[in-house]
């Protein structure tokens, strides 16, 4: 099932909050945690019998592992670590063989993503993160990791301890794209007295936050997508385009994926609170971002932090130590101690996505553009400059970079080759001439405007909602762009107005494309 | 009195809930009307709707069960685009004993889509006689329907139906409701489509075109043949097609299945143009089709009841650009007139007997291809 799929809507979700309700009043956390598990795996079903199996069956090897991490003495250090790396390469290794066994499409620069996509297991990326963050708490037996699975002395407790495991990884909002979440963002809040009920305040954000998201995804995204598609699909069969058309089709594509994605976690974020739940925030206007540094603390925020947790942050520690012990020189222990990781952390959120070249390359740019910031920023020039510059037009031209390059980022990623991407590269600067602008170009500035419109001058959801805090702030970002007085409350004019964007966003719902991130 | 007013203003206190309950209350509603009229005849309880004569292909892919239900049919079509080009009275006249022919063809109908629209036919059609046309999508692995397909309205699971509701089938479910029929003036949709092949056939019969076909005729040719891979039990698509005529036979209808006339161009379009090859053209595209022919021969030759006729070796007609509207798609009256008519046309069927001199012959008018167009030329 997907978010947007009207049975989803109408159906599941009130089924599923009611029961929910019933269950969590009368049985507390343990019966909320149980309805939260069935109908998440009710909610995953539809992507095949298999594709359950092995969902249950990762959910069931952490779960054992975790449980043996806890429960071994401090006296087995070596057995919990050779334990902890068993899970970890379990993890790992599946999801490198279900995502990347098709490693030919770094030789092949063919379709290998296409065929990726009918045999990776819906999710799979995103439950992997999940599940390898929580065996790192249980390896270090993070307060929250050990109540979570509870004492398991009796078959009961393993059989309680499962489910309230298997309902913090599985539970359907979060599950097929994120946000990747830690236990220590969860726990506290389903053993709270609250939990387990439905209350008016959480249905009203909740409501609130999943019509933005539809809106972004069905109305914005969808239908920035038609012209997009058609500038790529163009490029594809290596059509001549106009450099404008070039242009809009790349900046129709780089709207249309913040839109789908950010679409997708304000409505994972929504559906997460109509059942009482608080999850962390994904997107915080990361097109307003004034560098590369400060988009990153912006977009796709906790893929951002579990990365930089689990791999730049111990490369970095290794690095830097190998540099003193060794005595290496100052830029040689930079290197070894920021750059390097820093283009190893890139490299693997590119090829997160699939092994392909423009994967390879699109990880490659920014590792070295994040070099380069980071080195600019820290340089005594930079900040000899900041002092005579006022905030605001730094601000400008910061942002006036990241407009110009990373659409350009973003077409690498969405063309199906490097050979696509160059081309339509070619495109932008010495296409065909320009064309009279047709119907197809008219449908498609509409909504960019809107969308840029959207983008840069309106606040996101975060903060319109920010009285009722919506959801876990992942960084601390400060707000950018003008600073309106729109603050929602759960009153009649907000009611009625995301109730008429929700039946704008009704009308769409015939089309039913699935989310961009469904196919990492 | 009391509880309504306590209703009330408990309501205006949450005033976001009884936004969300209207509209979660309206939907079900329109979606409950749409279910019930049943516009598309998809459930035991519709209403059964009249179709006009004459609408446009884009319809067809919504009507599979109406068309299947229809218990005066005698004859189906079942096709893609070459064939979306026939009416009832094309069918009537090439079939004189049948009648109530309905030709269910549609615009990029994939493979995955017509087993679909088989199977219900196979389920609720008491039709005599099929004609199923055998085109190049054949030799795909891929099962995917395409995506304007509604799937939902045949598939077994109830979960998806919800899909139907739309403006479109909130407009069709009115009409059905007041006319009888789900489909707007049939004359506006016949248009539509004639618009379409017109456009088609404007963008094709160009010099550009002629020039882009000639380069890549000239540009292939010497490895237009490079051999196969593919066996009869690499071709699943294939191999359902096959099992459905068996079962279609089996209810005692004739099938007769129809390889659509191609100008050897195509092979050469196949081979050469970027956006064909990303969606699987290649220099073995020729010998991948003639394998597939083959197989298709040797399958239907074991089924009784069932025929398999091409009219490819109709050299003079398929050399000649002018009688198409691209490669794939015949647009000369007479040359139409054969490829429905074929199945009357003893001298067209394709038996395990001559099907080795057919592939034979084939393969080298590909081979020995000079591309003409009266039209131009």
């Amino acid at each position: 099932m997907i978010f947007t799929d009207p049975f989803f809507l109408f159906v599941f979700l009130p089924v599923a909050a009611l029961v929910f309700h019933l269950v969590g009043r009368r049985y507390g956390t343990n019966g909320g945690l149980a309805t939260i598990f069935i109908f998440s795996l009710l909610f995953y079903a539809p992507w095949g019998a298999w594709m359950t199996a092995i969902l249950v069956a990762s959910v069931s090897m952490n779960f054992l592992c975790g449980a043996a991490l806890i429960a071994l003495g401090d006296d087995r250090a070596r057995l919990r670590k050779m334990l902890l790396a068993a899970g970890e390469v379990l993890n790992f290794s599946a999801l490198i063989w279900f995502k990347y066994h098709l490693f030919a499409g770094l030789v092949q620069d063919s379709s290998a993503r296409d065929v990726a996509d009918w045999v990776v297991p819906a999710g799979i990326s995103f439950y992997t993160f999940h599940q390898a963050a929580f065996l790192a708490d249980a390896y270090a037996r993070e307060a929250n990791a050990v109540l979570l699975l509870g004492k398991l002395k009796t078959a009961r407790d393993v059989a309680t301890g499962f489910i309230r495991y298997g309902a913090f990884v599985v539970f359907f909002p979060q599950l097929v794209i994120g946000p990747i979440t830690y236990v220590k963002e969860f726990l506290p809040q389903v053993t709270s007295a609250r939990f387990g009920r439905i209350f008016y305040i959480n249905l009203s954000i909740g409501f609130t936050l999943i019509a933005i998201g539809m809106f972004k995804k069905l109305v914005l995204a969808d239908n920035l997508g038609i012209y997009s598609d058609s500038v790529f699909e163009r490029a594809s069969m290596r059509i001549a385009l106009s450099p404008l058309e070039s242009w809009l089709g790349i900046a129709s594509y780089y709207l249309q994926l913040y839109f789908d994605f950010s679409g997708y976690s304000d409505m994972a974020l929504g559906l997460a609170r109509v059942f009482g739940l608080r999850y962390p925030i994904n997107f915080f206007s990361p097109f307003k971002a004034v560098g590369i540094i400060d988009y990153y603390r912006r977009w796709h925020m906790t893929l951002t932090r579990v990365i930089s947790r689990f791999l730049f942050t111990p490369l970095s520690l290794a690095g830097t130590r190998l540099a003193a012990r060794k005595r290496y020189s100052a830029i040689a222990a930079k290197i070894l101690g920021l750059w390097l990781p820093l283009l190893i952390n890139f490299e693997v959120i590119g090829l997160w996505h699939g092994a392909i070249w423009s994967f390879v390359l699109f990880g490659l740019i920014h590792g070295i553009w994040y070099v380069t910031e980071t080195e600019v920023r820290s340089s005594k020039r930079w900040k000899k400059w900041r002092k005579t510059v006022p905030d605001v037009r730094r601000a400008i031209y910061g942002r006036l970079i990241l407009l110009l390059l990373m659409p350009l980022c973003f077409a690498l990623f969405r063309a199906d080759s490097l050979s696509t991407a160059m081309f339509l590269g070619q495109q932008l600067v010495s296409g065909a001439s320009v064309p009279t602008i047709n119907a197809e170009m008219q449908a498609a500035l509409k909504p960019l405007i809107a969308g840029f419109a959207i983008v840069y001058l309106l606040p996101n959801s975060v903060e319109l909602l920010r009285n009722y805090r919506p959801g876990i702030l992942t960084y601390q970002n400060p707000s950018y762009g003008p600073q309106w007085r729109l603050r929602w409350r759960p009153n009649w004019g907000w009611s009625l107005f995301f109730g008429a964007i929700f039946v704008v966003c009704i009308y769409y719902m015939y089309r039913q494309p699935p989310f961009l991130y469904q196919g990492f | 009195m009391a509880r309504l007013a306590k209703v009330l203003a408990n309501i205006t206190r949450r005033p976001m809930i009884a936004v969300m309950m209207a509209i979660w209350l309206g939907y079900t509603v329109v979606a409950g009307f749409v279910l019930a009229i049943d516009p598309y005849d998809v459930y035991p309880w519709g209403k059964g709707v009249s179709i006009p004569e004459n609408f446009a292909p884009f319809e067809i892919p919504r009507i599979m069960r109406i068309a299947a239900r229809d218990q005066q049919t005698e004859l189906v079509l079942i096709g893609t685009s070459p064939t979306t080009i026939f009416d009832q009275a094309d069918i009537e006249s090439a079939y004189p004993g049948y009648v109530s022919p309905w030709n269910v063809s549609y615009h990029g109908s994939a493979v995955a889509d017509r087993a679909r629209t088989i199977d219900q036919f196979i389920r609720y059609s008491p039709a005599k006689r099929y004609l199923i046309t055998l085109d190049y999508f054949y030799t795909k692995r891929a099962a995917d329907v395409r995506p304007a397909f509604p799937d939902f309205q045949y598939d077994e699971t109830p979960l998806n139906d919800l899909r139907m509701v739309s403006s479109v089938t909130i407009k069709a479910a009115v009409r059905a409701l007041r006319s009888g029929s789900p489909f707007p003036d049939a004359r506006a949709t016949a248009n539509q489509e004639h618009a379409f092949r017109m456009g088609e056939r404007r963008r094709f019969q160009t010099p550009e075109r002629m020039r882009s076909l000639r380069s890549w005729i000239k540009e292939y040719r010497a490895v237009i043949d490079k051999p196969s891979r593919l066996s009869c039990s690499d071709l699943p698509s294939l191999n359902t097609l096959l099992s459905q005529v068996n079962a279609l036979t089996a209810k005692g209808a004739r099938v007769d299945v129809l390889i659509p006339p191609y100008s050897p161009a195509i092979f050469y379009e196949w081979a050469g143009d970027p956006r064909l090859r990303r969606g699987g053209g290649s220099e073995t595209f020729l010998m991948d089709q003639l394998t597939m022919r083959k197989c298709a021969v040797e399958g239907i030759s074991r089924i009784r009841g069932a025929h398999i006729f091409a009219m490819d070796l109709d050299v003079e007609t398929m050399s000649d650009l002018g009688n198409f509207r691209d490669p794939a798609h015949m647009e000369n009256a007479a040359g139409l007139a054969k490829f429905i008519g074929m199945p009357n046309h003893p001298d067209l069927e394709l038996t395990a007997s001559n099907v080795d001199a057919y592939v034979k012959r084939l393969h080298r008018t590909v081979v020995d291809y000079e591309l003409a167009n009266s039209n131009i030329d």
